[in-house]
C-alpha cells in the first residue's frame, strides 16, 4: 500500500539545519583564522562541516513536504499547551533565581509557585516537598556530598 | 590465564567484616546516586574518595566499585521511568523501558533491567577472572583507525536503528561531534568556539548536557499530563518486578549476547557501555521474531541493552587495572583510589599485588547478588515515580537537575548549558532529530579528534596502509553496507513498496 503523505513544510527542522550550518561554519572559520592556533585544530572539525553540508540537503529535502506520515509532529508535545509554556519559560527564570538569590530563596519561591501554577493545591503538600528539597540540599549535596552550593543571595 | 593459587589468596582477602559493609553501603548510594537526574557517579565517588583514605585497600576499591556498580544500575531506572539514560549505556534501554512505562509496565520494565544488569555484570567479571590479560590485549588492537570507523559505524546504526529519518540522525551526530570539540583542543592546547565564555574552555560537560537534552523535554512533554504513566496507580509491585526478573532470566541467548559484547567492546575508551549497549540493542532487533516490536515496550531490548551495560564494566575495569587507562571519569576517580593506596595500575599491578586483583574481582561478582537484592528494594520505591503526579514532579526535578548540575563544576553556567540542551533536546526530539545520534557525537568527539589527527599523520599520505588494520576495514565494509541497505530501504519507501 502506498504510504501516506503529509503535505507541508517542517519550517522548526529547516530553522535547526540552517541554524547548525550556520553555526559549524562560523565555528570552523574562527578556528582557521585563529593566529594562535595550529592546522591540526581544524582537521576534524572541517570534514564534518562537509559531512554536515552534505547531509543537510537531503533534510531539506525531507522537511518542505512529502514526508511520510510517521514523521509527523506529536501534537501531545506541543508548547501550545499552557502549561508547557509555563514549565518551559520558568526555566530560565529559575536559572536567574539561583545567580541572584542562591538556591536557598529560589527553592522556597519557585517550587510552591511552580506547583500551584500547576495545578497542585495541597497546602501540607507544597510544604512537604519545598523542605524535603531543602534538606536534600544542604543533608545530602552540601554535607553529604561536599559541594559548595551557593545557598544565599549575591553578596551575602 | 587463571592463576588458582592467587585467586585463592584473593578470596581469603575478602574474608574481612569490612567488606559486606562496604559493598551494601556502597551498593545503597550508589543506586540512590545513579537514580537522581543530574547527579553523576564521578561525583559521588569523588565524595567518597578522601573516606577510603584509612581503609584497608580492598576494602577501599570495593567501596568504590561497589559505588560505581550501583549507580549503573540506578542510572537504568531513571532510563525506564523518566526516559533520561542516568548513564551513557543506559541509552539504548530508554528505547523500550520507558514505553513500558507509558503502558503502566514499570515495575516489569525495571524488574527486568535489574536481572539483565546482574546477569550482564556476573557474566562480565567471571571472563574477567579468567581472561583479564587477553581482554587488555583485545583493547590494544583499537588504535586511532579502528576507533575511527568504529564510531562511525555506531553513529550510522544508531540512524538506522531509529527508523525515522536517516538525515536527520545523522545530521543530529555530526552536530554532537562538533559540539564536543568545543573547548581548548587536546591536539594544540588552543581553545576553540568558546564564544570567550570561560565555563567552555574546559568543553562542554557533557554528561549534563546529555541529562539535560533527555529529562527536560521529558519534563516539558509530561505538565500537560497526570503523570508519567497512564496505567493507573502503581503501587509497589514485587510481584511484576520479579516476573520481569523472571522473564529476563528465560532470555538466555538475548542476554547472553548482550554480555559478550558489553564484556569485550567495554574495553573500549570513552563510551564502552554507550556503544556496547547500542550495539546489544541492534543485534537483539536484528533477531526480532514476528511480533517482536523493538522501541515500543520489547523486554527483549531491555535485556539486550542492559546486560551490555553492565557487562561493559567488566571490561572497564580489564583496562583500568590491566593497562591503567580510565574508560570514564568514574573509572579515573577509581584509579585515583587505586594511587592513594599505593598501587599503581599496570601490567606490574597482577605481578606485585595479585592477591588483591583477584580479590577485587571476586569482591565484584559478590557484588553482582548484592545488586539483585537491593536494586529490587530500591526499585520499587523509586518506581512510584511514574505515577506522582507530574504537577510535583516536574518542578521538583528541574530544581534536582540544578542541583545536580551546579555540583558538577561549581559553576552556574552549568546550569545554563543544562537548560539550553534541554531546550535543544525539545526541539530536536520532536522534530525527530535522533537524540541519541546527538548524544554518541557528544561522547566521542573529544576522542575522535585525537584519533583523527593521529589518523591523518599515520594515513594521509599512504591510504593504502589501512588494508593492513582488518578492524577498521572491517567497520568501514559494515558502514558502507549499512548506508547501501538504508539508501535501498528509501528509495522502496518513498516507491510505497
Amino acid at each position: 500500500m502506498r504510504a501516506q503523505r503529509v503535505k507541508q513544510t517542517d519550517f522548526t527542522s529547516l530553522a535547526i539545519a540552517t541554524v547548525g550550518v550556520l553555526w559549524a561554519s562560523w565555528y570552523i572559520w574562527s578556528t582557521r583564522t585563529n593566529t594562535l592556533d595550529e592546522p591540526e585544530a581544524s582537521w576534524l572539525i572541517t570534514p564534518l562541516l562537509v559531512a554536515l553540508m552534505i547531509t543537510a540537503p537531503f533534510l531539506v529535502a525531507g522537511a518542505i513536504g512529502n514526508l511520510p506520515n510517521r514523521l509527523r509532529i506529536d501534537p501531545e508535545s506541543s508548547l501550545s499547551h499552557p502549561a508547557r509554556l509555563c514549565f518551559t519559560v520558568s526555566l530560565p527564570i529559575l536559572a536567574g533565581l539561583i545567580w541572584f538569590f542562591g538556591f536557598l530563596i529560589t527553592i522556597i519561591f519557585y517550587l510552591p509557585v511552580m506547583m500551584i501554577i500547576l495545578g497542585e493545591r495541597r497546602p501540607v503538600l507544597l510544604a512537604g516537598m519545598t523542605i524535603g528539597l531543602i534538606a536534600l540540599a544542604t543533608l545530602g549535596f552540601s554535607w553529604g556530598l561536599g559541594v559548595s552550593l551557593p545557598f544565599w543571595p549575591r553578596g551575602f | 590465564m587463571l592463576e588458582f593459587e592467587t585467586v585463592h589468596q584473593g578470596f581469603l582477602l575478602l574474608l574481612n567484616w569490612q567488606i559486606p559493609i562496604a559493598i551494601l553501603g556502597g551498593m545503597l548510594l550508589g543506586l540512590v546516586i545513579g537514580a537522581i537526574p543530574g547527579m553523576t557517579a564521578a561525583l559521588g565517588l569523588a565524595a567518597l574518595l578522601p573516606l577510603t583514605f584509612k581503609l584497608e585497600p580492598l576494602t577501599a576499591l570495593i567501596l568504590m566499585t561497589s559505588v560505581y556498580t550501583g549507580s549503573l544500575t540506578g542510572g537504568g531506572f531513571l532510563a525506564v521511568l523518566i526516559n533520561t539514560p542516568g548513564t551513557p549505556g543506559a541509552a539504548a534501554t530508554t528505547f523500550d523501558g520507558y514505553a513500558m512505562t507509558q503502558s503502566g509496565r514499570q515495575n516489569e520494565a525495571l524488574g527486568l533491567q535489574i536481572a539483565a544488569s546482574v546477569i550482564g555484570g556476573t557474566v562480565s567479571y567471571l571472563v574477567l577472572l579468567i581472561f583479564i590479560q587477553s581482554m587488555a590485549e583485545f583493547a590494544l588492537l583499537f588504535g586511532s583507525a579502528e576507533m575511527l570507523f568504529l564510531t562511525i559505524f555506531v553513529m550510522l546504526l544508531v540512524a538506522t536503528l531509529q527508523r525515522k529519518s536517516f538525515a536527520r540522525s545523522i545530521f543530529a551526530g555530526l552536530l554532537g561531534l562538533l559540539l564536543s570539540t568545543i573547548g581548548t583542543s587536546v591536539t594544540t592546547g588552543v581553545a576553540r568556539g568558546t564564544m570567550g565564555v570561560e565555563a567552555l574552555e574546559d568543553g562542554l560537560p557533557i554528561i549534563l548536557c546529555v541529562i539535560g537534552m533527555f529529562a527536560i523535554p521529558e519534563l516539558i512533554s509530561i505538565v500537560a499530563r497526570e503523570a508519567i504513566s497512564t496505567g493507573g496507580r502503581a503501587a509497589t509491585n514485587f510481584k511484576a518486578l520479579l516476573g520481569g526478573a523472571a522473564v529476563a532470566i528465560r532470555e538466555v541467548k538475548t542476554w547472553m549476547r548482550g554480555a559478550a559484547i558489553g564484556t569485550f567492546v567495554g574495553v573500549l575508551p570513552a563510551a564502552g557501555a554507550t556503544i556496547a549497549s547500542l550495539l546489544a540493542y541492534g543485534e537483539a532487533a536484528r533477531r526480532a521474531k514476528p511480533g517482536e516490536v523493538f522501541g515500543q515496550g520489547e523486554p527483549k531490548g531491555i535485556i539486550a541493552a542492559e546486560s551490555a551495560n553492565n557487562a561493559s564494566e567488566g571490561g572497564a575495569m580489564a583496562i583500568l587495572m590491566s593497562l591503567g587507562i580510565p574508560g570514564s571519569a568514574s573509572t579515573a576517580v577509581i584509579l585515583g583510589a587505586f594511587m592513594i593506596h599505593g598501587l599503581v595500575p599496570g601490567p606490574r599491578l597482577f605481578v606485585d599485588n595479585g592477591a588483591l586483583v583477584y580479590g577485587l574481582i571476586l569482591g565484584n561478582l559478590a557484588q553482582m547478588l548484592f545488586l539483585g537484592f537491593f536494586a529490587i528494594l530500591v526499585a520499587s520505591q523509586v518506581a512510584k515515580i511514574a505515577s506522582v503526579p507530574s504537577r510535583v514532579l516536574a518542578p521538583t526535578l528541574a530544581i534536582i537537575l540544578s542541583l545536580g548540575a551546579f555540583s558538577f563544576r561549581g559553576l552556574w553556567e552549568d546550569i545554563v548549558i543544562t537548560f539550553i540542551f534541554g531546550v535543544i533536546g525539545y526541539w530536536f526530539r520532536r522534530h525527530h532529530f535522533t537524540l541519541i545520534a546527538l548524544m554518541i557525537g557528544l561522547f566521542l568527539g573529544r576522542q575522535i579528534d585525537e584519533d583523527f589527527v593521529r589518523f591523518i599523520i599515520l594515513y594521509a599520505d599512504d591510504p593504502l596502509l589501512l588494508t593492513g588494520k582488518p578492524i577498521a576495514m572491517g567497520f568501514f565494509i559494515l558502514s558502507i553496507g549499512l548506508i547501501g541497505w538504508q539508501t535501498k530501504a528509501v528509495i522502496k519507501e518513498f516507491r510505497g513498496d
